[in-house]
C-alpha cells in the first residue's frame, strides 16, 4: 500500500488490511503503556497510594523514552519536572494516540488526512517507533538479534515497516 | 574601600539573572533524521538549512544547543521535544 501521499492537491493515506491492524494494535498499547489507571489495580483507591510516587523514573525503558528526564545531572530538579508535567505529557501522547486510531482507514480505499492533523499523525507514529524500536534495544548500527529469534525477527520488520511509513508522512509535512 | 564588596555582589547578581539556559537535544538511535529537523522547524520556526545543520550537529557530536533563554522557556522547549519524542535536557549555559 501507499502509506500517505500527495494527490489533487490532498493528503491522503492508504493501509492494507495487515497494516490497518497492525497500527491500531501498537497505538493502543502505547495507549495502555502511558494510561496510569489501567496500568493500576482495580482498588479504586489506589492512586491515593500512587500519588506521591508519580515523580519518579517510569521503570519500564519503553515508558522512560517516551517520557524522558529533563535535566541529566540534577535529580531534584528532575523530579519536580516530572511531578509537574509527567502527566500532562502522558495525557497528551494518549488523546492524540487515541485521535489518530479513531482517524484509521478501516478500508482498502485511502481517507483524506487534513492538514492540521498531519503533526499529530507524525507525533503519534514516532512514539509507537519509538516504543518498539527501545523494546527491540535497536543501536545506531547494529541490530543485536538473533537470527533464531522470530518473535524479535517478525518485530524488526514491522520497525522497517514504520520506518518506511514515517518517511512516507515526511514527505507530506 | 568600602563599596567594593558592594560591587561584587551587584556584578554576581546581575550575572546570575542574565546567565542564560540551554535547551539541548542529544542523539538518539531511533529518531530518523528527516524527522529530527521536521521538528526544528515546526517548533523553533527554523530555516532547512538551521535546522540540518542542527540535526546534523546531534548525529554527529552526539547534542546540539538548540535554543536558550530563561529557565521556564528552557522547560517549555524540553517538554515540546518530549512530546516529539526527541532525547532534550536543559542546563545552565557555560558559555
Amino acid at each position: 500500500m501507499r502509506g500517505f501521499f500527495v494527490e489533487g492537491e490532498k493528503n491522503w493515506l492508504e493501509l492494507g488490511e495487515i497494516e490497518r491492524a497492525l497500527l491500531a494494535s501498537l497505538l493502543s498499547q502505547v495507549v495502555q503503556l502511558l494510561d496510569l489507571q489501567e496500568a493500576a489495580s482495580s482498588d479504586p483507591f489506589d492512586f491515593l497510594n500512587d500519588l506521591g510516587k508519580k515523580a519518579e523514573r517510569p521503570q519500564d525503558e519503553v515508558v522512560f523514552r517516551l517520557l524522558p528526564d529533563a535535566y541529566s545531572e540534577d535529580d531534584e530538579a528532575n523530579n519536580d519536572f516530572r511531578k509537574f508535567t509527567e502527566q500532562s505529557l502522558r495525557e497528551e501522547k494518549i488523546t492524540r494516540a487515541k485521535a489518530v486510531l479513531a482517524q484509521l482507514p478501516k478500508t482498502d480505499d485511502p481517507i483524506e488526512i487534513a492538514p492540521d492533523t498531519v503533526a499529530a499523525w507524525l507525533k503519534s507514529l514516532n512514539d509507537v517507533r519509538l516504543a518498539l524500536g527501545t523494546r527491540l534495544e535497536i543501536t545506531e548500527d547494529f541490530l543485536p538479534i538473533n537470527k533464531e529469534d522470530e518473535e524479535k525477527l517478525s518485530l524488526l520488520e514491522v520497525y522497517d515497516w514504520l520506518t518506511w511509513l514515517q518517511g512516507t508522512i515526511l514527505e507530506i509535512a | 574601600m568600602s563599596i567594593s564588596p558592594l560591587e561584587t555582589t551587584a556584578a554576581d547578581t546581575a550575572t546570575q539573572v542574565t546567565t542564560p539556559w540551554v535547551c539541548i537535544v542529544w542523539n538518539d538511535p531511533i529518531n530518523l533524521m528527516g524527522y529530527v529537523t521536521y521538528v526544528f522547524m515546526s517548533y523553533f520556526g527554523y530555516s532547512k538549512s538551521k535546522a540540518d545543520k542542527l540535526m546534523m550537529d546531534v548525529h554527529t557530536k552526539g547534542k546540539a544547543i538548540v535554543n536558550q533563554g530563561s529557565r521556564e522557556e528552557m522547560e517549555r522547549d524540553v517538554s515540546a521535544m518530549h512530546s516529539y519524542g526527541l532525547m532534550s535536557t536543559l542546563e545552565k549555559s557555560t558559555s
